[in-house]
């Protein structure tokens, strides 16, 4: 069998308290260097899980609203229809103006001859592809993995434990010119509760 | 516990290499003189692992190298300490090798049968030097561009392989976005794995042949464990304090509520401008006798300083081991080690005290150059940390439209053959403030505040250096309305005659100020005096009658003097240096002043670019972005 690591004991040993300090101080100082670079990254490894998202696109003077399109760009027809969200994107070091950053589902109604807008994120709340509505079937259809909404974003169908996650929406102007604005949020994908990513 | 362990041992022999590391048998005693190589082999942990942590935050391409660095340096958590760990553990290297090599030398640790190691240890300190070299560009800044462009120049003098191994290193011809992703490549792919091959050779040989004792006897014999370990274990902590003191180094003078990024650790140039060239390009400190020694060998071909030298002083270390076979040899190596150390040191030194001296025109040309290259990195990380941020084109872009960074470059290009722009009384940044040689127009500093046009109007100044005295308008009518009019006013009224006279000036200054539209001149109280002002520029009864000669907004005629409408605001501005000779300016009466911009339908056969009109311009203005507070705090 081999010796043990810890005695060696061909050679003279030292007094005991002299070579407890010894070991003591070596295994000390070995571990305070071999720590050492780690350390000194740990803040910058871990710097993403510290910090929310970038003040980018939500605060400011519009309180995250984005505004997507006039009211009558939106066919007056009870279905919905995809538009694109266009916001200032502040990645990393990089600021870039009027960027495409997602897609959402817009259905125009009148309620007491008001107009109504409801907005939907057109992130699959499954797993986050982008479903599409499907016209002839008159629901929402994820191409991923087939999970399935009505209209009114409930779920009919497929793995997804919860139905569309709904934006909030504004009508800002005047009544000839009224726009669009939504608070364009993301949502965690895969639990029962739509929980938006801060 | 045991039980694993005896389980794991069968599987894998742990405890035997174990042993075999940590028992390995040292006649003489522990001592410090051992402690080098752990040192090296130390930093060398520090950098592996701190590289990679830099690897996850840097993105090689001359649009995103500077600014992801100035990301980490400036936004992430932490990111300065990282950044100065792995570049002063960088320089703890280089310092440890050379006090390694002594070590060698002095104990004679060549002679056989060390040959190889030897060897194997004069490459391993090729790669660290390499990895230096390559490390120093990464960043993409002034500094480390043009520093690194002279050693790929240098990699060229090579003769026959050497201009397409720069090729191959730089990417190409020209320095880009490939020059990066090869030096990325070089410094934490191939270089490392280079090192990490030679250093396992390097270990393995000095394991085989023991430690080079002199003494056998001076001390019981002892192990590694523990007592060496804990020589080599104090010395890495001391080589760890040391990095620390010079990552902190600022701590004690750092301003509170500045982020310490901007403060502590490596420093971060502005970002590289290749049409800017960098008066204060110098390699990194342990390269500069090399520098320095081609400054010397000025009558040589260049290959002479940068490979024959070089090359013949490396053959001479790779020759030491047959050396050393003399009688006298090693004592030859000894001394020769010692003169190559002393003669890279003067070297270095004469470096160091021929830029820094202050005492030869050379030398303030690259105090001035260090100067100017800080502020450009002050400016250029404002200008990121504004909320406008960097756009996708890069950090260049934020420099290159900006009116404080190239109003003056296009002042010197363009104005101050004739105007100065500096201050009357006081001082002011050194770098906004330009003193024409021969003045021979008026000093622009400050034009369309209220205090230009005060001077204008006072008769002590108008005629003098800093307005009219150095122009035909001298002799003009301004200055005879200015002297003759105002001037034997001033002198004769008294009392509530004289203040009304004076308080009329004043009113004109801040209607005519007004017309600048000058953002640091907005007031609460200023609308009843510019309403005030105007009924004295157009008033002939009561007031100047300026419109006598000038227009000034919907009454008077172009022609005999410059419109007063919009007067030294930018649009006003820019079409006085498009065309002084416009007929709402100096259509008969132009003193020598060029048209920088007058032709419209073909503006490149201007001398100054639109871009570059608005820039001078709105520097002239003194309109350019500046923080409100010192610097916006990191997320």
């Amino acid at each position: 069998m081999n010796p043990s690591p810890i005695d060696s004991p061909h050679l003279p040993q030292e007094p005991e308290r002299r070579s407890f300090l010894t070991r003591f101080g070596a295994i000390c100082f070995g571990t305070v260097v071999t720590v050492f670079p780690f350390a000194a990254g740990w803040g910058v490894v871990t710097s993403p899980v510290r910090r929310g998202q970038d003040d980018s696109q939500s605060g400011g003077e519009d309180e995250g609203f984005v505004r997507i399109c006039p009211l009558d760009a939106i066919p007056a027809d009870g279905n919905p229809h995809a538009f694109v969200v266009i916001a200032d994107v502040v990645d990393a070091w990089t600021r870039a103006v009027n960027q495409r950053i997602g897609e959402v589902f817009l259905t125009r109604s009148e309620k007491d001859g008001k107009p109504q807008v409801i907005a939907f994120t057109a992130a699959c709340p499954h797993l986050g592809c982008a479903v599409e509505f499907a016209g002839p079937r008159d629901r929402y259809e994820c191409p991923c993995h087939a999970s399935a909404y009505a209209k009114d974003g409930t779920k009919l169908f497929g793995p997804s434990l919860r139905g569309l996650d709904q934006l909030d929406v504004v009508l800002k102007g005047d009544d000839g010119a009224q726009e669009v604005w939504v608070r364009f949020e993301r949502f965690r994908a895969g639990i029962a509760a739509g929980e938006p990513i801060a | 516990m045991s039980r694993f362990v005896e389980w794991l041992d069968q599987r894998t022999g742990i405890r035997g290499a174990m042993h075999a590391a940590l028992y390995e048998h040292i006649p003489g005693g522990a001592r410090w003189r051992y402690v080098w190589g752990s040192t090296l082999s130390f930093c060398f942990f520090v950098q592996v692992v701190t590289g990679l942590i830099l690897w996850a935050c840097y993105s090689p391409s001359a649009q995103t190298a500077w600014e992801s660095v100035f990301y980490l340096q400036h936004h992430v958590p932490g990111g300065w300490l990282l950044r100065g760990v792995h570049h002063f553990t960088a320089h703890a290297m280089v310092v440890l090798l050379a006090v390694h090599f002594v070590q060698v030398v002095i104990d004679g640790a060549y002679r056989a049968p060390r040959e190889i190691n030897f060897w194997i240890g004069l490459i391993l300190m090729q790669i660290v030097l390499a990895l230096s070299l390559t490390g120093y560009l990464l960043p993409w800044d002034q500094k480390g561009y043009w520093a690194t462009k002279v050693a790929t120049n240098m990699l060229a003098l090579v003769p026959v392989i050497g201009e397409p191994l720069q090729r191959i290193v730089v990417g190409g011809s020209e320095y880009g976005h490939h020059t990066l992703t090869r030096f990325f490549a070089l410094h934490a792919g191939v270089l490392p794995v280079l090192l990490t091959v030679f250093l396992a050779l390097h270990v393995v040989l000095f394991r085989r042949h023991g430690l080079t004792i002199r003494d056998p006897n001076r001390a019981p014999d002892i192990t590694f464990w523990p007592q060496q370990f804990l020589r080599d274990a104090v010395a890495c902590l001391a080589v760890m304090i040391v990095v620390l003191v010079l990552v902190l180094r600022n701590y004690p003078s750092a301003e509170p509520g500045v982020p310490l990024g901007g403060q502590l650790g490596a420093e971060l140039g502005a970002p590289a401008n290749p049409a800017e060239s960098y008066a204060a390009a110098r390699p990194e400190v342990y390269f500069l006798f090399l520098f320095q020694l081609l400054k010397y060998l000025e009558h040589f071909s260049p290959i002479v300083g940068a490979v024959i030298v070089p090359g013949l002083v490396m053959l001479s270390l790779f020759l030491m081991p047959f050396i050393g076979r003399w009688q006298l040899g090693h004592r030859f190596n000894v001394v020769w080690t010692f003169a190559l150390l002393i003669g890279a040191g003067v070297l270095t030194a004469l470096a160091w005290y021929s830029d820094h001296s202050g005492r030869t025109p050379e030398s303030q040309h690259y105090l001035e150059a260090v100067a100017a290259a800080h502020a450009q990195a002050e400016r250029a990380v404002i200008l990121a940390n504004a909320p406008t941020g960097i756009p996708p084109t890069g950090a260049l872009a934020l420099l290159r439209s900006d009116p404080k960074t190239q109003g003056p470059r296009l002042f010197r290009q363009h104005c101050s053959a004739c105007h100065s722009h500096a201050p009357i009384e006081g001082s002011s940044d050194p770098s906004q403030a330009i003193v024409a040689e021969k003045p021979s127009a008026p000093n622009l500093w400050g034009i369309g505040t209220r205090d230009w046009v005060r001077g204008i109007l006072d008769p002590k100044q108008i005629a003098g250096p800093h307005y009219f005295g150095n122009t035909s308008h001298k002799e003009g009518e301004m200055v005879a309305f200015v002297n003759d009019t105002i001037g034997s006013q001033l002198e004769e009224l008294k009392g509530d005659e004289l203040a009304a006279l004076k308080k009329k000036i004043e009113d004109v200054t801040f209607a005519l100020a007004d017309e600048a539209g000058l953002i640091r001149e907005m007031a609460a109280d200023i609308p009843a005096r510019v309403v005030a002002g105007r009924v004295v520029i157009v008033n002939s009864e009561t007031g100047f009658s300026c419109i006598d000669c000038h227009k000034f907004r919907d009454q008077g005629e172009l022609g005999l003097a410059p419109d007063l409408t919009g007067y030294a605001s930018r649009e006003w501005l820019m079409a006085f240096i498009s065309n002084p000779e416009h007929e709402r300016f100096y259509p008969e009466t132009n003193d020598r002043m060029p048209a920088f911009a007058a032709n419209a339908e073909n503006p490149l056969a201007n001398r100054l670019s639109a871009e570059d009109l608005a820039l001078l311009v709105d520097w002239l203005r003194g309109e350019w972005y500046e923080p409100t507070a010192p610097n916006p705090p990191a997320n």
